[in-house]
Parts: structure tokens; sequence; C-alpha cells
């Protein structure tokens, strides 16, 4: 930045906070409307993600069983533990030993667990639990997984697998959808804000163009007030977001005994990250649509 | 200095083309006083709105202070507007701003560090003679205070050209008189002063050179009184 900018910025800060003051009115109104969006915004994201994060620790979904031939030895069974952890795809891979497996279904079935008391020997055979980075290539994964030497089979559960999916996929696209008719509604607002300011400082940027002024300069002032009005409507909607979550949607959602909420202090950061990237988002491009639209300069 | 070289300007109006300027060739050289005078609607407003390249000449060539201004890249108009200064009937305040920061608002567009504006702002004001009114608003000031307001802003860049479209339109006699004093003080100080005008009295009082435009056509072209 050059001298001359610098302290032509500084200047445009003074300029567009005046005007800020100036327009009220409207300027409460692009904020308000901001804030409305966002928090509508916000309350979709944070609903999905905890409804999201609820189908992740299902657990059942993301879950595929390997199985070794029974007449695997030591060795083999490791060779195929190196090979599933360097296979696409795959996330973690676990080892489970018959015995292992025994204990974990006596577990899970609480009194029907002694059924294992019945056998003389383990019937259980040795596995491979994995799990996958990404869901979507599940059974490509599986088919794969089917074709590697040493494997006697692949389970998976491929129903609950294409639901999970399925639901995810609706919640992204209908987010996408959302935000991009949130951050159209509040840019319109912004920019007539701006026009508003722009018209009721015509004058002033007649004598500001025959005084010597760049286009730079002219524009400045406007651009920093949907800057200004991003920022601010942003920095409300996220207090109000916070105490909708802890106070809401956390008490909601934890009334359910299978749903644990997400803390907010683990979607604090994004979330807020979000609230500012789209507010100044909107409030930047309100502005610059309106510069261009009406003030030919 | 300003070259006008057979320069005609036609506008698009409900019947057709209209002619504003026909063929008008004139120069003007540093640190001369000119007057350009004509009835309104002679093509007075025209000629000035072409000098600061508020609008572009049909045909012909300008120079102005170096930048020719018909072949000129639109982002060098704020340079040229910056080396003229220039003073407009109805003075073009911004009522909302102080005495002070209208007038510094010329050298703020520029950049100019707050020290220099801090200094240069009520050196320009005692000039005018408005030193104690740096903090008025320009609606409580009378007409020739605003004009006197609109001329330090014109000239605090220290411009070498100054442009003045009927600046004392809104004047009566005796402030129109001491407004022509001050042009008159300004140009010995080395700036050129080039003032569109349709005032005799003022035009003969001076007696400097005036170059005369009727219906587009600049008719005579010579030092002494008002001649149409």
């Amino acid at each position: 930045m050059s001298k001359e900018e610098k302290k032509v910025t500084k200047y445009s800060w003074g300029r567009s906070m005046l005007s800020t003051k100036f327009n009220k009115p409207m300027a409460i109104v692009s904020v308000s409307v901001l804030i409305i969006c966002l928090i509508l915004l916000g309350t979709f994201v944070l609903v999905s993600m905890n409804i999201s994060s609820y189908l992740d620790r299902l657990g059942e979904a993301n879950v595929v069983r390997v199985y070794p031939p029974y007449t695997a030895t030591q060795s083999e069974v490791y060779d195929l533990k190196t090979t599933l952890e360097s296979f696409e795809n795959v996330a973690s891979v676990r080892y489970v030993p018959k015995e292992e497996g025994a204990a974990e279904f006596r577990e899970a079935y609480n009194e029907y667990g002694e059924i294992m008391d019945g056998f003389e020997e383990n019937p259980l055979p040795d596995k491979f639990v994995l799990t996958l980075t990404d869901l979507t290539k599940a059974s490509e994964t599986v088919e794969k997984l089917q074709q590697v030497e040493g494997v006697e089979q692949v389970t998976w559960s491929a129903d609950a697998t294409r639901t999970i999916i399925t639901i995810k996929r609706v919640l992204e696209i209908a987010g996408g959808a959302i935000v991009a008719i949130l951050a159209v509604i509040s840019a319109f607002i912004i920019s007539n804000t701006i026009r508003a300011s722009m018209q009721s400082r015509r004058l002033e940027i007649g004598i500001m163009r025959l005084v010597g002024a760049k286009n730079s300069f002219i524009r400045k002032p406007f651009i920093i007030e949907g800057l200004v009005i991003g920022v601010i409507g942003s920095a409300i909607a996220y207090g109000i977001e916070y105490l909708i979550y802890i106070y809401g949607m956390q008490k909601l959602i934890g009334s359910i005994e299978i749903l644990k909420p997400i803390p907010f202090s683990e979607i604090a950061l994004p979330l807020a990250g979000a609230f500012i990237l789209v507010g100044v988002l909107t409030g930047v491009l309100g502005s610059i649509i309106s510069v261009r639209k009406h003030l030919k300069v | 200095m300003i070259e006008f070289k057979d320069v005609s300007m036609r506008y698009n109006g409900k019947h057709g083309k209209k002619r504003a300027l026909d063929g008008v060739t004139f120069t003007i050289n540093d640190g001369e006083f000119v007057f350009i005078t004509g009835e309104s609607g002679a093509g007075k407003t025209t000629i000035t709105k072409l000098m600061i390249h508020e609008e572009t000449a049909s045909s012909g060539e300008i120079i102005v202070n170096g930048f020719n201004l018909l072949k000129m890249k639109k982002r060098e108009i704020p340079y040229l507007r910056r080396s003229m200064g220039i003073v407009f009937q109805d003075y073009k305040l911004i009522p909302t701003l102080t005495v002070f920061e209208n007038v510094a608002f010329a050298l703020r567009v520029t950049g100019a560090p707050v020290k220099f504006i801090r200094n240069r702002v009520p050196y320009m004001l005692d000039l005018v003679g408005l030193a104690d009114k740096a903090n008025v608003y320009p609606p409580e000031l009378s007409g020739g205070e605003q004009q006197r307001v609109a001329l330090a802003r014109a000239l605090v860049n220290n411009p070498s050209l100054l442009i003045a479209d009927e600046p004392t339109g809104n004047l009566d006699p005796r402030l129109s008189t001491e407004m022509m004093y001050l042009l008159d003080k300004i140009n010995e100080k080395g700036t050129t002063v080039v003032i569109m005008t349709h005032e005799k009295a003022l035009v003969n009082a001076m007696q400097k050179r005036v170059i005369a435009i009727k219906d587009g056509v600049v008719i005579s072209d010579k030092s002494g009184g008002y001649v149409i």
C-alpha cells in the first residue's frame, strides 16, 4: 500500500462510520436481516452436525469385518494386517482374536451372552474390524477387499451405510441451498442499504470527483460500510446462536437419551469462522453490487 | 496552459443532434486572467465541462495542463483535476462538514499528511478572509462567504489553473466585486484564472482578455470590455 493509499484508507474509515451514523435505520435493518439469516443458518448447521455426529457414532455403519481363513497361520494373519493397513480408503484396522470376540459378544448381549457357555470350544473366528475414511466408497472398497489374497470373507452392513450416506447427502445439499438463499437475501438487503447511503451522499460523491478523487477513494467508504454491517451482524448473531445452543438445543438434544449433544467448545471455532465468513462476504458483496450498479465513476 | 483546437460538441437531443460548440479554437497561457463570456446557452458551461473532463468533445483537440483530454485514460482524470481548482455558481459545499473540513476535503482526497492539512487549511481560510469561520457549517454562512469557502477549497491544492463557472451568479454586486478582487489577487500570485460569466459590469470593470461565445462559436477574442 502506498503512502497516499494508507492515508486515504484511514480517511475512508472515518467517512464510512459517519455515514453509518447518518443512515442508522437502514443500517439497523441490514444488520437485523443478516443476524436472522445467520441464526437460521447456524441453527440448521448445528442440528445437522449433531445428526451427523450421532450417525457416525452409530458404529454399525462404518464397520467392515474381514475374516482370514481358519487355517491361517500367525505370520499370514500378520501379513494380512499389514496389507489392510495400507489399503486405500481404510482408516483403521483392529485385530480381534476369537477370545476377544467372545468377550465382546458376552458384553454386548448381557444375559444372552451365556449362549457362549454352551460351546465347548470358542466358535468365533479371528477377524479384522476396519473403519473407512470415505463411507460413500464403501461398496467399492469391500469389493476390492474380497479379492485380497488371504481373505476368506468380508461382511458389512450395506443398507445401514447407504441410509447414512443418503441422510448426510440430503443434509449437505439442503445446507448448501439454505446458505445460498440466505446469503443472496442478505446481500440484496445490504446492497439496498448501501444504495440509500450513496444516494444520500450524491453531492459529496460529485465533489469528490471534482477535486480529483480516484475511484477507489470514492468506493472505499461504501465497501467499508458493507464490511462493518457484515462484521457487526455476524458478531451479534454468533452471541445469540451461542445462547440458543447452550440453553435450547443442547438441553433438547440431551433430553433424548441416546443422543449426545456436541459440546459447544468443539464447534465454537468453526461456527465463528463460518459466521464471519458469511457475514463479511455478504456485506462486502452487497456493497460491491451496489457500488458497481449505481456509482458510475 | 489550455489549448482548444477546432473543438466541436454535439449532444443527442430529442430533435436529433444538437450542436453546443462548433470549431472553438483558443489558447490560454500560464498566468493569464481570462473571461469567457456569453449569454446562457451560448456554450460556456459546455466549455467548463470539457476543460475538467466531465464531458468529452465530439471532435477537435483539447490540452489542459499537459493532459490531452481526448486521448487520456480514465484513470488519469483524477490527476488532471488535481492540477486545477474549480469553483461553481452553487458553491458545491458539503453541508454536514465544517468549513475547515470542506476545504481539507480536497487535500484528504490526495492522501495529504494530516500535519500538512492542519497548516495549509487555516492559511487558505485566512487568504479568503474566513479564518474565524473554520468551525462553522456552510448553511450558517452567507452566499459570499460560501463562495469564498469554495474558492479556498479550489486553491488548497495549489493548482496552476483556476476555473470558475459563474462564480458571482448568486452574489450581490458588492460581493461580486470583492470576489473579482480576490481572484485578481490570486492571479497576481501566478495562478491562471479562467472565469465563465455573463455579467457585463464585472467584465468591464476588470479590463482583461475576453473570449466571447455565441451559439457555440467564438465571435471575439481580445482584451478590454464585454463584447456581447
